[in-house]
Formats: C-alpha cells, structure tokens, sequence
C-alpha cells in the first residue's frame, strides 16, 4: 500500500522516475527529491528510531531536521538526519540505539526499570557493590550503550572545503521575511548573500496555507523569487545552513561538505520560527506530528500523514492544516481547540466542509495500538473534566510556536517572553544585526514580508545606499494559545524528546534543590541532546516556574550557544595538504636515498643509509666526521639580518654575551633569555660591519625569537632593521680534520689557512662561484665551517664541496649523527636539553652571562633566582657495560626512591665507546665521581657515573687545529 | 689545487614543473612558477629616496602597485618595497638597478634578500579568480582588491603578499620560498586540474 497522493501535490519530487534504497535490509521505493523520511512514510514505515534512554519507537516530528527522530545511519555515516538527506539509489540505511531490530528492540525492556532512573540518577550510581564495580561492571555496559550511531575507525577519508566569503549584507532565512529582505537591499545596491537551509528559496511559502485560499502562499513566492532572480547583486545560497554567529559578523555557512566563512557588514536574521510540541502522556508516538511537519510531507512529497487525524489547534496554523488534510482526503476526527471561542474566523469554511470541532478541550493522553509501534487514539478533556477517545493513526499538533532565537543569542540579544509564553521578544540587538519577520515578533504572513522589507532597508541604510524605514512593524497576533504543562500521573509525557526527560523529572530537579534553569538544564541534561532545547526550553521554563513560584520573566529562557546544528568534524579541520618546508638541498638528499624525518615543518635528513642498517649508516657517518669530514645540510637554522645605527647595542640588550664590543669578522656565542631568567633560545652572531650582524637561532625558536625581537626594538625605540632570513640562505656545516682541505680544494678567495681563519672568525667572499659567509664555529667537536649562502646556490655548493672532498673521504651525515657527536661534545640542545625553567646556572653557563653589562633582558631574574639557589643541575653521566636497563631519554633520576630529575639527552657514542647521557640530579649529585640513580624503561634501577663534561676531546684541542 | 666550478642557481620547483619560455596565454588557468625571475626588494631608511633618485617613486597607498617599463613596484611599507621584473621584458633591468645599489652611498636602504627569501607564483585564468576564496580570506571582491592592488595578508596558512596585475586578469603570490612545493600542492588540490608550469628565467 501506498501514502502517495495524486497529482497537485510534491512539488519536491519527480514521480517520472522511481529509486530504491533499503531499510534495516527492507526494500523501500521512491522518488528522486524524496528524503528518506518521506520515502519511507510513503511506504507506511512510520517508526525511524529507538528514543535514547528507555528506546521507546520514534518517528516523524517536524519534517524539518529539528529534531533526534530522524537520525539513522547509512553505511560508514552515522547521525545522518533522515528528514533532510535525500535518498538516492542503492544507499542502505540502518536505524541507531537498536539492540536487535527497530519493531522488536531488546533494548526497550528498560523503560520497565524507568522508577530507577529518575533524573540525576547517574550521579548516584554506580559506585557498588564493590570498588572495582565500576570498572569492571558499569563502565563497560555504559559504554556499550553510549552514543548513537557506529563510528567506523576505517573509513575512507572525505574532502572537506573551506572557503571565504564577504557580502555588504547577509541574509539568513530564505522564507518570506528573507525574501523580502534580500530583494530590498539588493535592489538598493547592496551585495546580498541569502542563505536558506531547505533545497529552495520559500521558507513556510512552500507547504504552508495562510487562508481559505490554498495559493495564496505559492502567489506570494512567485512574486518574491522573481524579483530574487533578476538581482544580479543577489548571491543565494539553498541547502545551506548558518551555524552560528561570531564577533563582528563572522558566520559559518554548512553546505554539504563545504564551510563557508562569511563576513557581513550587516546581517539580517530572518530565522523564522520553531513550531512547538504539545506535553501529554505517549506525545512521543510514531504517528503524532506537528502541523508543518503533515503539511511538508503532503506539499513537497505527496504522502499522506495518516488516514484518519485529529487536529490540535493550539494556534491559526492548526485550523489551516486541517483544511490541508481533507483536501489530501484525510478524514478529520476532530480539531480540538483549548480556546472555548472561535478567535480565527475559520468557522464556516469548517462548517461547509463538516469538520467537527470541539472547544475548550486539551489532549490528556495518546495510545498506541498493538506492538506499541503507532498512534491508535487519543483521549480528548473538555473544561468540565469529560473525556473523551477518539480513534486516529495521525495526530497534528498545531503547538504554537517560539521564534528562531538561535543566532540573535549567538550575538548576545536576550529572548523574553510573556508570562504565558505567548508572545516572544528578542532584545539587546548588537549594531548591524537586523531582525525580520518571526524572529522580529511578527508571525502574520503580511507583517513578515513588510517586516521583511524594513530589515533589507535598514540594512542598506546602515551601508549608507537607502533611507532607513521608520517605525517598527506592529505585531498583529500572539504567537500561541497557551497550553498547560501539568504532570500526567502516569508518567511519559515527555518534555524532552532527545533526553527521554517527563515533566516530573524538571519537577524532580527542582525538588532535589536546582531552582535556576541553568542547573535544572546541567542537572538533568534538558536541552543538551541533538534538538539542543528547541523543544524543551519553553515547557521546561514553565515548568521551573510554577515550582518555583515565579514568573516566566523571572526564570527567563537558557541562552543558545553555537553551533546552531550538527556539524561533521571533518568541516572543521583541515582537509587541504599539511603544510612542509623543504632546504633548497632536499633534492640532493633524496637522490643520496636520505631517510628523511619531520622537524616541526621541515623535512631533514636522519640518516643516509645507503644499503646498510640505519644503525650501521649512523655509525659510519660519525666514524666519517671524527677521521675525515662531514657534510650536514643546516638550512633550518634560524637566520636573522640585524642592521642599522644600534644594531650592536640593541643586541647587548637580548643577549647575555658582550657584542655591542665584538670585532668586525668575529663570531660569538649567543644565549637569550626571557624576563624570567630561563633560556629561550641560542646561536652565534656573526659581526660583519659595525652596523651589521648575522645572527644565528635555533630551528623551533627564531619564529619567537623574532617575534620578540621586533617587540622589544619597537619598546626600546632603536634604530635597528630586523629581518628573518631563515629561508632565504641554506647553510651547510662542513666538519672533520678535513674540512679545511675541502675548502681550499674550491676556488675562493678567503684565505681557509689556520692562521688566516682561525676558530671563531667569520669570513664574506666567493666560493666556488657562490657567494658566502662563512662561520668557523664546531658543534661536533672537529674542525668546522659553517658555510651560509643564498638557497638558490645551495646545490651547486653541495656539489662542488662532494667533488672537492671525494677524495677526502667526505660523506653527507644526517640528523641521529648530529646528535650523537654533539652530545660527545656535552653540547646542549635548546628544546631537549632545556625547558622553561632551565637557567644558565643550571646547565653550567653561567661563563655565558656579562658582569659588566648592566642590563640584557633577564638579568635581574638570573640574579634573584641564583640567590635562591638552585635545585637541579645538568650533568653527564655514563654507564658502565650495555644498557639492559633501557634508560632513555626521559628516564627518571631518583633518589630514595622519588624523583628528583631526568635524562635529556641519551646514546651510545662510538667515540668513547660507551653509553652517554645528560640529565637533571640535585646539585650535591651532579658532580663528577658522584653516582645517580636512573629508572630505565624496563622498570630497572641502574646507577650512573656523573662525570666531567665534554666526554670527548676534554681540552677541546681538535676544533681548533 | 683549486677547482674552477661556474655556479649555477636552482629553484625549489625545477624538477616538478616543466620549463616554458613564454607565459601560458590569457584565459587559461594556470600555474605559473616565476621564482627565477629577477626581483629585487628593499627595506629600512633610506629606501624611499634612494628608489626615488632611481626614478621609482614608492606610489602613496602602499596596498597599490605601479608598473613601469620592464617592472612593477610594489610597495610594502613607507620604507619597504619589492620590484618585480617583467617576465617578458629585459631581464637586465633589475640587473642594472641592482648594480647602481651596490654602487651607491648610503642611505639606501638594506637589501631584502626578496630574490631569495620569497617564491613567486602567477595565478591566471577563471579558474584562479574562482579559487580565491579557498586561498585567503582576504576580501578579494573587485571592489575591495580591484586591479593593481597589494595585500600583505595570509595566503594558503602562510604569510604572503597578493598582488593583481594592472590589467586585473593575473594573481601574483610572493610567499616563503621553503614552502613552494607545499604551495604547488595546496593549488593543485583546491583547483582540480589548474595547469602548470614554470618560466626559467
């Protein structure tokens, strides 16, 4: 059997052509533009999901996305809102929160246990019988029930957009107020971006009624979309929805799998309004619906809701969708009206038609028929307390509604309301914020529009393009009837759908001390499911109110916070390349067969193993730099140009080291601290005139370094030029007792003699056709020229220096070999070897600090915290034997079993033939010929022997041959 | 013993991109890499009068570039600004200038290292226009980033300089050079099928 009305209804659809799809492995056929909701209602599959909590059957709400009943799975994709997503050919869809099958679900057995789980009472279970209770017991069955959906950890990656976009105006909500508005300030010159969620412009024009006369909203959408369409300042954006707003108008639009971030000069909101559900016994049956949600499957699907309805008018709209029904040739059970009086001016039309009315009467309760499955009747009381069953597979429920507040609070407007929940206000509008049409308080057809209207021209007045309106649109009606929210006492009337929450749950939290809304919501988790109060709120609020015996306006409504609705995690990261730096010299390392490893945003080399192990590579290459020469690409270091008239003395200022007094053509050692005495940073200076130096940093700090630099400079008021370099010279370290027969075997014209370039001195000329600055200055330990040249010569240097030294022994020597000379040497890397706390005295440099200099950034800290005294220390240690242990780095030191220090630095160094180490110990420790214990990661304790620093070459005799 | 070796300058790109002698044609979307073209930037007192004795006055707005014979100024501070070479003009003219600043007494300002520091990318086509906002979040509307204007903004997550041509119909990015290969691929990946190629200058 089919739900499909004829001709004249669905305008979303194409009955030309027909798609199927399954459901829970059921085959159910439709039509391209159905939803998969609407396919399914077509094909009498009412119940879409199991409710969280007690997993009572759920079905279709509000047609619209607004609500949890409709979230299903399809395939990899969970939470997939099924009232919204189109259904296409082949997609198998499943329902989520099942324990066996969504008409017999295992799961629904708990609802028995319901009196066990009144509101809050996760936060007092769980803790029994035993202590490992919930570990072992609780923990696990909560888990297993958490959540809705399956999250498949293997699923293929998607492509996610994100783009920018800037408008004169935005307009979100593309119904009649945003028509209206849109049209007004295009048409005054603005750029207008209209936004509207649904597939196509319109809003409640395309499947509500607003009179007798049924075309009354299709003529009204004609004219607007018109007059949208010739704009060509008007950009719309369907199937779109705004997800929140931000500072300065700054809103994410969500589009499929696209973000979009628009900036607006002005916004408007013409959010429209939420229709609202009723509170009853069973408001939660399959077959119980809220009057757009009917109209929206019959006008854009052509399904019929039910065969036979009862119609709550709780408002207008109510009275409307029952006209709507019986021209689908849906039977009127009755139009139930808490309103003892005829206040529409509808009465005779439903007279002609015959639809029984029935007056001063509110819904009490709705059953469902067997199985549980669906709606079988509801039961009707009239002011005198009569009541009455009405048989119906179909309830409409015309609730009222509350205006689209979301975004406005987003931007710090208030949302108020009267004390019968009546009429809303949303007020504290922020500047360049414009309501329109619902979310304005207008919620007739032809006050929308103008209101519509005077939001566009306001908006291009702000732009200075129109004359702002005056006056405000008058509100010409209440927006709802009010209706009671009084405990039934049976229970499952439910305020909150997603959260399975009754009325007597709010009145629970309330009793068990929680009186402000906030509480209520935190302590029972109201409005924290996926529909995120939209339901909830109003009821909820009533609810604290009569408890608490204040007024609406006092207990007030809780805010909205963004995002407005569900987005993928995906949207907000970053789908597009992670970004790399690669040296000018990658190239040359790739072809050497380089292992390459990551170091922050560059690529450097670890190791060239050529047809070795790794292991067995590093090696070589330390054995090559210690008895031949080496090569390293350092290009990642930090390079900074200082010049200008106080270039020397503003370096005085950041570093510790005397330089204002450093010669031309030498370098020097650079250490700089923060204003609390640690080491931020270190490298070496090169003075190559009086007004300019080149300074050296590490990798990981020259971006903060210059930061702080150019700070500093602007504070001090100096006139020095600071520029970051670091991408723009390559720099090659060139190191062994070799290198310097390398150099000379190049044409150049600096003298590379010993006598002539001596340790410490920096050299600017040509080599091999290039030119460089050269820097003798040693890491490893051994004769080293630190060569830096423009990038774009970087691999005609390497080439040139591989066939000068191929005689020589000369091989490239990655990053593990780097580290492990070094460390023979005791040289400390910043970042590894240090932390935010580290001092100069604590790592043994106090003969980097100036005593003559009466000022350089951080000295006033050096000197209170070395009255202090220290409480750590940096030592080297060694082991003596292997290292069954497996100490590493980060491995404790420990005395007395706590821990009072750790290693930094760890391996086994070829040159001396031992396991070697920095570490942290307590200063009394950390003397050479004491002994410090180390935690390795086995979960051994092995004692080290502290000793004197460098571990190689101890008179630093070989750098400088 | 000296070894004599003619030192040869390599690009980031050089082995990713083909070489072309001429610039795609306009309306096509392309990928230009111009990274070893001449340019020239500089930066600190003195750069404004000695670029004005040049006869190359820094324009007023510094978000405005100006294209004179066989150039194109771009301003980047008061005291700042880079020059472009016109990638079918004389190539010696940037030469040339760069000769009279060496040449020259100070003040003049430091030089910017701007043929080093910074990849140069040419964006063409509708394709290009129509990627802009995927780029940067810059305002690239006609009317906030009409033709010849400059922006020093963030481009692609990194910092970077956006200029449009004096005929509106090329984008020019000058970013990290470090960062070229990385850049070629955040192209490539957010315009599907942008063609690409570099000049070698």
């Amino acid at each position: 059997m089919t739900n499909r009305l004829g001709s004249g209804w669905g305008s979303r659809i194409d009955r030309s052509r027909g798609l199927a799809f399954t459901f829970e492995g059921r085959r159910v056929a439709g039509h391209p533009g159905d939803t998969i909701a609407s396919a399914l209602a077509a094909n009498g599959e009412w119940v879409l999901s199991r409710s969280f909590k007690y997993h009572r059957p759920r079905g279709i709400l509000t047609m619209c996305g607004q609500d949890a009943n409709t979230l299903v799975q399809i395939g990899e994709e969970p939470n997939v809102r099924a009232d919204l997503r189109l259904a296409s050919d082949g997609i198998a869809v499943t329902p989520q929160n099942v324990k066996g099958s969504l008409r017999r679900d295992r799961g629904q057995i708990i609802e028995r246990f319901g009196r066990f789980l009144p509101v809050g009472f996760y936060y007092r279970t769980f803790f029994g019988p035993r202590r490992s209770s919930w570990l072992k017991l609780w923990e696990p069955m909560i888990r297993a029930s958490a959540g809705l959906g399956t999250v498949s950890t293997d699923a293929a990656p998607r492509r996610y957009v994100k783009e920018t976009r800037h408008c004169d105006v935005l307009v979100v909500g593309g119904g009649p107020a945003g028509l209206a508005a849109a049209v007004r300030a295009a048409e005054a010159g603005a750029g207008v971006i209209l936004v509207e969620k649904e597939p196509e412009l319109g809003g409640a024009l395309t499947y509500a009624r607003f009179a007798t006369d049924a075309g009354l909203g299709t003529r009204h959408l004609s004219a607007l979309r018109d007059r949208a369409l010739a704009l060509p300042g008007l950009s719309v954006m369907t199937g779109a929805t705004c997800n929140g707003r931000f500072a300065n108008n700054w809103l994410p639009v969500i589009s499929g799998n696209r973000l979009v971030r628009i900036r607006a000069t002005e916004l408007v909101l013409a959010t429209g309004a939420h229709e609202q559900p009723l509170v009853f016994r069973n408001n939660d049956l399959p077959g119980i619906m809220l009057s757009s949600a009917a109209q929206r499957l019959m006008r854009h699907y052509a399904v019929r809701p039910g065969q036979r309805a009862v119609v709550y008018a709780g408002d207008r709209d109510g009275y409307l969708a029952a006209l709507d029904l019986d021209d689908a040739g849906v039977r009127i059970a009755a139009i139930v009206d808490p309103e003892a009086e005829d206040r529409d001016g509808l009465s005779e039309e439903l007279a002609r038609r015959g639809l029984p009315i029935m007056r001063g009467c509110t819904l009490t309760e709705a059953k469902a028929g067997p199985g549980g499955l669906h709606l079988q009747s509801v039961e009707v009381q009239d002011a005198a307390g009569t009541r009455k069953r009405l048989d119906c597979d179909l309830l409409v429920v015309a609730g009222g509604y509350t205006p689209g507040y979301q975004l406005a609070l987003h931007a710090g407007a208030r949302l108020a309301s009267d004390d019968t929940g009546t009429r809303f206000s949303i007020t504290d509008v922020p500047a360049h914020l414009h309501l329109a049409g619902a979310a304005a308080g207008l919620s007739d057809l032809d006050g929308v529009i103008a209101s519509g209207e005077a939001a566009g021209l306001r908006a291009a007045a702000a732009l200075g393009l129109a004359s702002a309106p005056e006056g405000a649109v008058p509100a010409a009606c209440a927006w709802r009837r009010s209706a009671p929210v009084e405990p039934h006492p049976k229970g499952r009337d439910f305020v909150d759908f997603d959260e399975d929450l009754q009325v007597k749950d709010i009145e629970n939290a309330v009793a068990d001390g929680y009186r402000e809304l906030e509480l209520v919501k935190r302590y029972s988790t109201v409005g924290m499911g996926p529909s995120q109060g939209r339901h909830a709120a109003l009821p909820t609020a009533r609810i604290v109110a009569r408890k608490t015996a204040r007024s609406l306006a006092e207990v007030g409504i809780t805010t909205s916070r963004p995002p407005f609705g569900p987005e993928k995690l995906g949207l907000l990261a970053d789908t597009t390349p992670e970004r790399y730096r690669h040296t000018a010299l990658h190239p040359c390392h790739v072809q050497a067969g380089a292992r390459m490893m990551p170091v922050g945003a560059w690529w450097r080399p670890f190791v060239y193993p050529g047809s070795e192990p790794p292991a067995e590579a590093i090696l070589r290459e330390i054995r090559a730099v210690r008895e031949d020469v080496g090569m390293l690409d350092v290009s990642t270091l930090g390079k900074l140009e200082l010049r200008g008239r106080d270039a020397a003395a503003f370096l005085d200022r950041i570093y510790t080291m005397a330089h204002a007094g450093q010669p031309v053509g030498r370098v020097r050692y650079c250490l700089a601290l923060n204003e609390m005495g640690s080491i931020l940073d270190d490298g070496v200076a090169f003075r190559m005139s009086e007004q300019h130096f080149y300074v050296t940093a590490t990798t990981g700090a020259v971006d903060r370094l210059f930061a702080e630099m150019t700070l500093q400079k602007a504070i001090w008021g100096m006139q020095v030029d600071i520029q970051n370099v670091t991408a723009a010279f390559a720099a090659i370290n060139l190191t062994g007792p070799k290198a310097r027969a390398v150099l000379q075997g190049l044409a150049s014209d600096i003298d590379f003699s010993r006598d002539a370039f001596g340790f410490l001195d920096g050299r600017e000329g040509m080599l091999a056709g290039s030119p460089v600055r050269v820097m003798r200055i040693g890491f490893t330990g051994e004769l080293s020229y630190e060569i830096h040249l423009p990038q774009s010569h970087a691999v005609g240097m390497w080439q040139a220096l591989a066939a000068a030294g191929a005689g020589l022994g000369l091989r490239p020597y990655g990053l593990e070999a780097s580290r492990i000379l070094r460390l023979e040497k005791g040289h400390i890397i910043i970042g590894q070897d240090t932390d935010a706390l580290s001092t100069p005295d604590q790592l043994g440099m106090g003969w980097a600090l100036s005593r003559k200099k009466p000022f350089y950034t951080g000295k006033a800290a050096v000197e209170a915290r070395r009255a202090l005294g220290e409480t750590r220390q940096l030592c080297g240690f060694v082991l003596e034997g292997g290292n069954a242990a497996e100490v590493g780095e980060s491995a404790l030191v420990l005395r007395d079993g706590q821990p009072v220090g750790h290693v930094t630095s760890f391996g086994h160094s070829p040159s001396v033939g031992k396991w070697i180490g920095l570490a942290y110990a307590p200063p009394e420790q950390a003397v050479p010929g004491a002994q410090i214990r180390i935690k390795g990661f086995s979960g051994t304790e092995v004692s080290a022997a502290v000793v004197a620093l460098p571990f190689y070459d101890p008179t630093n005799a070989r750098q400088e041959i | 013993m000296t070894t004599a070796i003619i030192a040869t300058r390599h690009w980031p790109l050089s082995q990713r991109l083909p070489a072309v002698d001429r610039l795609p044609a306009s309306g096509e979307s392309w990928l230009t890499d111009l990274s070893a073209l001449p340019r020239m930037g500089l930066r600190g007192p003195g750069t404004a009068d000695w670029m004005a004795a040049q006869g190359l006055p820094l324009p007023g707005p510094i978000d405005r570039a100006l294209d004179l014979p066989g150039l194109t100024l771009v301003p980047l501070g008061a005291e700042e600004a880079v020059i472009l070479s016109d990638p079918h003009g004389d190539p010696g003219v940037i030469r040339r200038l760069r000769d009279a600043w060496w040449q020259s007494p100070g003040p003049k300002g430091f030089d910017a290292y701007r043929d080093e520091t910074w990849a140069w990318f040419r964006l063409t086509g509708p394709a290009a226009e129509q990627a802009l906002p995927l780029l940067t979040a810059l305002d690239t509307r006609p009317a906030a980033f009409p033709a010849a204007a400059v922006a020093q903004t963030r481009v692609m997550h990194m910092d970077a300089v956006i200029l449009r041509s004096a005929d509106g119909g090329a984008l020019d990015l000058l970013f990290d050079i470090a960062s070229s290969g990385y850049a070629l691929d955040f192209i490539k990946d957010v315009i599907p099928g942008i063609r690409t190629a570099r000049l070698a200058g």
